[in-house]
């Protein structure tokens, strides 16, 4: 507890309220601007926090990341495109609200589910870290190969159509994310002798083209003279029965979240699908998911958030950043003459501490900045369409260029577009497909490099406690799917439309 | 039903190609997996289940509604096609020309058309609104968040 | 007649080298693109950035720096050398990757002929780390417990073919012992993986640094030609009786047909660059050092460093299969 104390002096200081300010206000804005995400925006600050403190600077890069995880789901729930992998599952039943008229209620659901589970992210960080760090280290590869393979099977129970339609777009998604130069072997695959492919498809690419772009295609359908929502959004707070039905999803979405962040790779896009999942099973209502449930967007939402705090955790106790937007801030820390690792806490309690009350601050900044802010975000939807899917079409372009720099990219993004239209259009769900596309080289990987370990024997994979587990829940999982009973009752209500 | 039967089709050659492909990577053993192999499984399965999916229309003879019944798709019309096709053929002309013209005057372009054309936007105000927007998204994008744009034949 | 022509001639010639020495005096006159092929916030990334800023003082003219990731480092170096003028306002980071994919895959570019090398500009500290509890003391023990248990000794590099991996299978040939690879896809997975106790061993760039500090992980041995001034104690490869070194290091291109005045011009202005105390605190902080070298004697040592390439990829990389 004196740590805290320590930090929360650090923190108070106005320097540092300010930079906090200015990171959490940064990343909403980028994190609703759709293509542009953390990663452009803290590499471009980079050369501004140098100058800076480094409790300061830091103190603002992580307020950016954290920060477009609240934005992020803005745009997913007003115009169905996701900033990033992680918020693919708001788009779900977020933009659904949004369609059936409660945009206002879904993003203050999503803003206060977000804050309750980082600050619960935050609390539990202050009391667990180290222990929980070195724990997670411990999964072998094995146990990764169990936990990408439950994400999988999850995937197609979570996702809206056929069963057969979700392992199609799921394969799909695999072969995609295999794609570039395979790094244990060195073949280049599906490169067509391209080198903007040898580094495989880019997330940015495939998600800005798959969503954005598929969706304006979408629309087009229709006349573009009318507005997305017709002028009764309705309240912005939610009402006494969204509170009663999102409780639990928050609570579980929260523990899921922190739990799963911890992991190295695709930690935080596990995180939002697991926890669809298991609100989906969970429900006593299931028909309703995909068609504007609450609790498909409140769980994911408190779960994407716990697991973008929690993936601190890694980074500033053991050196290691579980993802590239904390790779950045490795960087950043380097730069400060910082090493995060075992010793941070005790060479620098300051900046440790300090960045850790940030965002207890930065937690409760972000809600007021939400949601008094959340009209205005509605005041979106208010434009009529033809003038808004422009500036949709621009906003991809902006996104994948200025990560990617490259025409070949807005190529690619508009292929993935057609796809996405074309594969909605004819009744399949695209979210299988991004969860393919991040598990499937994880998968991969890790299956290999036990094989390598064990010189060949698949028998190891199930010597180890958690991957064996995982194992087994998504053999019961299928033979629950399998089961004639269950999948009658799956037929009448699954299959939802897709948005 | 037509569409159904189409796309199981695509799905079915997809996968074909993409085992094709994949056996050219190195599948390997099973105890010491290749680049390929995990391709030609996936690969397998999306032409297996293509195959499954063709099979069970022509025998079962289901409409489409069955397989999707949340969402009725309302056929494609003309209308419908041109305006999609239209958008698209805007999009690819524009990516084409980004690098060379810049971001600036090809965003107005783009968006005048669009604004003009699909809005239903006299371009009287279509134009200037286009070109306000463009200058927009520069100055926020470019000059204050420090986003790559292209500058074209401006810069 | 012949006369008039060889005296025109002359005219001619000195015309264009005044022509060309005052472009050379004139530049830079408008804004200079520097192209770094990795995505922004990386260590190369960063440092390009710092030396950009002090050039940009140095030649009065803004620097633009353009990130343009892909193909491992080589489409932003090989677009820039097919697209720009050689005039001296568009140049590249350039490293080993460039100088290696063209022995690994098909490429677009001939790394001896399609550049302009201007000169160098760092250089990687790499080493090889084992988790502290392991029974590997020393370098020594290394190469015991290699020789003991051949193929059972585990690394971990960040990819096949990578500069890590090759450089460790050129280190075990030459002391005839075998190790198991088992790569991974970055940095931070090689820290994990040692870590928790997955593989044995990590060859990796100095991400390592906080861990070794920390008395988490041993340093076994540095790859550079001496010893590093933050673990003084840790031998070098050629200490141990290993008569090769590997930094990886990395320079400044640009498009072929550069005018060598205007070469000199930009390299004077990093070599101003490279020795200022701000870039030295930066290097120092990645336990990096400079690697200065003039446009000539870079471009020499670039073309025996292809080669070098090229024998390492034939004598140990895993070959694509045929198709």
């Amino acid at each position: 507890m004196s740590g805290l104390l320590t930090g929360l002096s650090v923190a108070l200081q106005p320097i540092n309220l300010l930079f906090c300010f200015a990171g959490v206000f940064l990343g909403t804005l980028v994190g609703v601007l759709p293509g542009i995400g953390p990663v452009t925006a803290m590499a471009l600050l980079l050369p501004i926090t140098i100058g800076a403190p480094p409790e300061s600077g830091i103190i603002l890069l992580a307020g950016i990341y954290y920060g477009s995880m609240y934005g992020g789901s803005t745009t997913s729930i007003l115009i169905n495109v996701p900033g990033e992998a992680a918020s693919v599952v708001t788009c779900l039943d977020g933009h659904q609200m949004a369609r059936n008229g409660r945009a206002g209620p879904a993003l203050a659901i999503a803003a206060i589910g977000s804050f309750i589970a980082g600050t619960f992210a935050v609390v539990a960080m202050s009391i667990v870290s180290a222990p929980l760090a070195r724990a997670a280290l411990m999964l072998a590869p094995a146990d990764y190969v169990g936990l990408m393979v439950l994400g999988l099977v999850m995937v197609s129970f979570i996702s809206s159509g056929s069963v057969a339609n979700a392992i199609l777009t799921a394969s799909l998604g695999i072969v995609l994310g295999l794609a570039g130069i395979d790094t244990m072997s060195g073949v280049s695959r599906f490169t067509f002798d391209r080198p903007e492919l040898l580094e495989g498809i880019d997330v940015i690419t495939l998600v800005v083209g798959l969503f954005g772009i598929s969706e304006v295609l979408q629309n087009l359908e229709h006349s573009v003279q009318r507005r997305l929502v017709t002028d009764t959004i309705g309240r912005v707070m939610p009402s006494r029965e969204d509170w009663r039905r999102s409780r639990g999803p928050i609570a579980r979405g929260s523990l899921l979240g922190f739990l799963l962040g911890l992991l190295p790779g695709g930690g935080a896009v596990l995180a939002s699908f697991a926890s669809y999942g298991l609100e989906k099973r969970w429900s006593k209502t299931p028909e309703q998911f995909g068609k504007g449930a609450v609790e498909g967007l409140a769980g994911p939402e408190s779960a994407n958030n716990a697991a973008a705090t929690a993936a601190f955790i890694p980074l500033l106790t053991l050196g290691i950043p579980p993802n590239v937007v904390l790779g950045i801030l490795l960087g950043a820390l380097i730069i400060q003459g910082i090493q995060p690792g075992p010793l941070l806490m005790v060479n620098n309690p300051g900046v440790f501490w300090g960045v850790v009350a940030s965002m207890y601050i930065g937690n409760l900044m972000l809600l007021v900045l939400n949601l008094p802010l959340v009209g205005l975000w509605i005041q979106l939807l208010r434009v009529p369409y033809g003038v808004l899917f422009p500036m949709i079409l621009v906003f991809c372009v902006i996104g994948v260029y200025g990560t990617t720099g490259s025409t070949f990219q807005l190529g690619l993004m508009t292929a993935f577009g057609i796809l996405g239209y074309l594969l909605r259009r004819t009744g399949y769900d695209l979210a299988p497909l991004i969860l393919g596309f991040v598990l499937g080289p994880l998968l991969e990987a890790n299956l290999r490099r036990t094989l390598i370990a064990s010189d060949g024997d698949w028998s190891y994979l199930l010597t180890r406690p958690v991957g064996l587990a995982c194992l087994l829940l998504a053999l019961a999982l299928i033979i629950a799917a399998a089961l004639p009973a269950i999948k009658a009752r799956r037929e009448t209500f699954g299959p939802a439309d897709q948005g | 039903m037509a569409i159904e039967l189409i796309s199981k089709v695509l799905w079915f050659v997809v996968g074909l190609v993409i085992v094709w492909l994949a056996i050219g990577m190195g599948v390997g053993r099973l105890d010491e997996p290749g680049a390929g192999m995990m391709s030609v499984g996936f690969g397998g399965v999306i032409a297996l289940l293509g195959l499954g999916g063709i099979v069970h229309l022509l025998i079962k003879r289901r409409p489409v509604q069955s397989e999707n019944p949340g969402q009725p798709q309302e056929p494609w019309t003309r209308a419908m096609l041109w305006r999609i096709g239209g958008v698209l053929v805007l999009l690819v002309v524009y990516v084409a020309l980004l690098e060379r013209v810049g971001f600036v005057l090809l965003t107005a372009a783009l968006m005048s058309v669009l604004f003009g054309a699909y809005a239903g936007i006299r371009w009287v105000w279509a134009i200037p609104l286009a070109t306000g927007l463009a200058v927009a998204n520069y100055a926020l994008f470019k000059l204050a968040l420090g986003t790559q744009l292209p500058a074209g034949i401006l810069g | 007649m012949l006369r008039k022509l060889a005296v025109l001639g002359l005219v001619a010639g000195a015309l264009a080298a005044t022509v060309a020495v005052s472009n050379a005096q004139q530049y830079p006159n408008r804004a200079i693109t520097l192209v770094i092929p990795w995505q922004p916030g990386g260590v190369p990334d960063t440092q390009y950035r710092v030396l950009a800023n002090l050039v940009s003082k140095d030649l009065g003219q803004p620097i633009i720096v353009e990130n343009k990731p892909g193909g491992v480092g080589t489409l932003g170096v090989s677009s820039m050398a097919a697209n720009a003028k050689p005039d001296g306002y568009t140049i590249s980071y350039i490293g080993s990757g460039v100088f290696r994919a063209p022995f690994l895959q098909k490429m677009t570019y001939d790394p001896k002929k399609d550049f302009t090398y201007i000169g160098g500009i760092g250089q990687y500290l790499f080493g090889v780390v084992v988790r502290t509890d392991s029974p590997i003391k020393t370098w020594a023990d290394f190469v015991a417990f290699a020789k003991a248990n051949p193929g059972k000794l585990t690394y971990t590099t960040f990819g096949v073919n990578s500069v890590l991996h090759l450089a460790m299978e050129q280190i075990s040939a030459n002391l005839g012992i075998k190790l198991k690879h088992i790569p991974s896809r970055g940095n931070s997975e090689n820290n994990a993986a040692v870590l928790g106790g997955h593989v044995m061993a990590s060859a990796d760039g100095s991400t390592w640094a906080p861990l070794v500090d920390s008395g988490d992980f041993r340093l076994l041995v540095t790859w550079g030609d001496k010893r590093t001034s933050r673990w003084p104690d840790v031998p070098t490869l050629k200490e141990v009786g290993i008569d090769y070194s590997e930094t990886s290091p990395y320079g400044l291109a640009g498009p072929a047909g550069m005018d060598p005045a205007i070469v000199e011009k930009i390299y004077a202005s990093f070599r101003k660059a490279l020795r200022d105390p701000a870039h030295l605190e930066l290097l120092k902080k990645f336990d990096m050092e400079a690697f200065e070298l003039g446009p000539k004697e870079y471009t020499a040592w670039v073309q025996k460093e292809i080669d070098r390439q090229q024998q390492l990829v034939a004598k140990f990389a895993e070959k694509p299969e045929a198709k």
